[in-house]
């Protein structure tokens, strides 16, 4: 297991020291960054200033090699628009997108796994099939469009829910209702088939054939094997909401990382900018990486490969 | 790091033999969904392209003394302008069919790179196999793990948004289900009988990988790409909606949405057309991807 855990932990760094190459390649290619830095009316003398203040003279590989050096000592730059330290920013800002994508993987789960169990133990029967067309009706809906509605129908219509902003519980919901309801439709079916490969085992046979009730077989024998890949896959999910969170926090206008990330594409704030591309691959590897642990440890199979 | 960090519904089952063409058009046409969602997409296809013929008004066309008209069936709607018009006086409906172009043109364009780019690496991953796999399961871990809506708005913002910079970048971006599917559809072929006898026959890699195993990872080829075309066309509204992808005054429908986000309160039509053109158009792209899957794999659904 040791073998196992180191192995993927080298494959994780070496990912993300190539995220890191890309990110920062990104910024300083797609432009230049001295002239959006010094701003539309900059003289080109100034422009050669801020050049020369940033570094941005330099060759490329020793300004990464720079990036790289203050990134590890937990530096991830300045931001000249908010006249702040990145990490402060988005530290203040991480807990609220955090909170958002936990609730709304809570959401899809708590949706997505009763669904999948159901439409599993009744095969293609009428339950079954309904449950599918849930799912594929949910995968063409735009969350942009989704979280309108949301706030259409949920907040201005009923009046039940607030439509913006973060500071209670209930500014939450809807948020995490548009984030999460597109994570259901691949929880449902992966939950789905894990189960009907689980039913059709010879253990469940056995127990079946031991007497006990069916109801006790699929909730308790089979759930807890079928389940296995939902755990991978809800960690991989949980990463991609830190990317959707970018329009389901600007529609709501919270201040998480998501809308971060969009104002400051909107005021060209390059260090930001770039500092949210690394931190959301990172978190993304590090939920990874637990989950091929878990799975390690789940699944002595998966080890040896 | 394998193909399991996926989302395995990625990768559509697709075993042994190939079905026969009479036994796929005999399912095909018992096949409702694949039935449904092909007529709808040929449908907004045949708008698209007759938009010019369709549409009653000139999609540009601004009428500032006619705001925000409600549609047929609202207060003061009239046939002139049967869906209304939007904040500029523009018409509505002939702003709706010139956007299915839009949506087409760009979820088309990006599957073809998208396509291009996961295939070729798939294919040579899934045949060569080794450290050539290995490589291109890294490569794709390190696009997976990157922001993909994140990028594509920084990429945007920088070098300016356009159709093309928005078909390209969306290109770059969503090519990783097209590596996993055909690296394991060419797994799965890489040691039959036929490839073998090739190889014996001398054939080079090349002509191998483009008349024996292409031909045979066409069937989940075509699957991928047509949900990829939906997923693009998801991709661009978001990104339009954002003000990151199609510009004004460029009829995109994630544009119309947000264009008519101010006014949703009191006149709710300005954002559910649009959003319901998006969703039909997606829906049934995806019915006949699901479709087309259900027909040619071997067992059907599982």
């Amino acid at each position: 297991m040791l073998a196992f855990a180191l192995k993927r932990l080298g494959l994780t760094l070496l990912v993300l020291v190539s995220v890191s190459i890309i990110t920062f390649s990104l910024v300083r290619l797609a432009g230049d960054p001295a002239i959006a830095l010094a701003g539309p009316e900059a003289t080109s003398e100034e422009v050669e200033a801020v050049r020369a203040a940033y570094g941005f003279d330099r060759p490329l590989p020793a300004q990464y090699a720079t990036w790289l050096g203050d990134v590890l000592k937990g530096d991830l730059g300045f931001s000249n628009i908010l006249q702040r330290p990145v990490l402060e920013v988005v530290m203040e800002r991480l807990p609220v997108t955090a909170k958002l994508a936990g609730l709304s993987v809570l959401f899809a789960l708590i949706v997505a796994i009763p669904l999948g169990v159901v439409a599993a133990a009744k095969r293609n029967t009428i339950v079954d099939r309904l449950a599918l067309s849930i799912a594929v009706v949910g995968q063409a809906l735009p969350n942009f469009f989704f979280a309108l509605v949301l706030i259409l129908v949920l907040g201005v219509g009923l009046r039940w829910l607030p439509i913006s902003g973060d500071k209670t519980f209930l500014h939450y919901i809807m948020p995490a209702i548009a984030l999460g309801y597109f994570a259901t439709p691949a929880i449902m079916r992966l939950t789905r088939a894990g189960m009907i490969e689980v039913l059709d085992s010879d253990y469940i046979r056995t127990a079946r054939a031991m007497g006990l009730p069916r109801s006790r077989v699929v909730m308790k024998h089979a759930l807890r094997n079928a389940l296995i890949p939902v755990v991978s896959l809800t960690a991989v999910q949980l990463g991609f909401m830190l990317s959707g969170s970018i329009i389901v926090e600007s529609v709501f206008s919270m201040n998480g990382i998501g809308r971060l990330g969009w104002q400051s594409i909107q005021r060209t704030d390059l260090e930001v900018m770039q500092a949210l591309v690394l931190i959301i691959s990172v978190i993304y590897l590090a939920l990874n990486y637990m989950a091929d642990l878990l799975n390690g440890l789940l699944d002595p199979r998966l080890r040896v490969q | 790091m394998t193909a399991t960090d996926i989302s395995p519904q990625a990768a559509p089952a697709i075993e042994a033999a190939p079905r026969p063409a009479s036994d796929i058009w005999r399912r095909g046409r018992r096949h409702t969904g694949l039935l449904i969602g092909g007529g709808l997409v040929l449908m907004i296809v045949l708008i698209a392209l007759l938009a010019p013929v369709l549409a009653p008004h000139d999609p540009y066309l601004q009428d500032l003394n006619n705001r925000l008209v409600s549609p047929i069936w609202g207060e003061g709607g009239s046939w002139t302008h049967p869906l209304g018009t939007d904040a500029l006086g523009r018409d509505y409906l002939s702003r709706l069919l010139y956007g299915a172009r839009i949506s087409l043109l760009i979820g088309f364009g990006a599957t073809v790179i998208a396509g291009v780019i996961g295939t070729t690496m798939g294919v040579l991953a899934g045949y060569f196999g080794g450290r050539i796999d290995f490589i291109v399961s890294f490569i794709v871990n390190v696009r997976l793990a990157l922001p993909a809506m994140l990028v594509a708005l920084v990429v945007v913002a920088l070098v300016g948004g356009s159709l093309n910079v928005v078909i390209w970048t969306l290109g770059f971006l969503v090519w990783d289900r097209f590596a996993v599917v055909m690296r394991a559809a060419t797994q799965q072929i890489r040691s039959l009988d036929y490839l073998s006898a090739a190889r014996a026959a001398g054939a080079s890699v090349g002509r191998i990988l483009l008349t024996e195993v292409m031909p045979n990872v066409l069937g989940a080829l075509i699957v991928v790409a047509t949900l990829e075309i939906a997923q693009a066309i998801l991709f661009e509204a978001a990104l339009s909606f954002l003000g990151l992808g199609v510009q004004p005054p460029t009829p995109s429908w994630g544009l119309m949405i947000s264009e008519g986000k101010s006014h949703m309160f009191f006149r709710p039509w300005v954002i559910a057309l649009p959003g319901a053109a998006l969703f039909i158009l997606v829906l049934a792209i995806n019915l006949l991807g699901d479709g087309i899957r259900d027909v040619t794999a071997p067992e059907g659904r599982t």
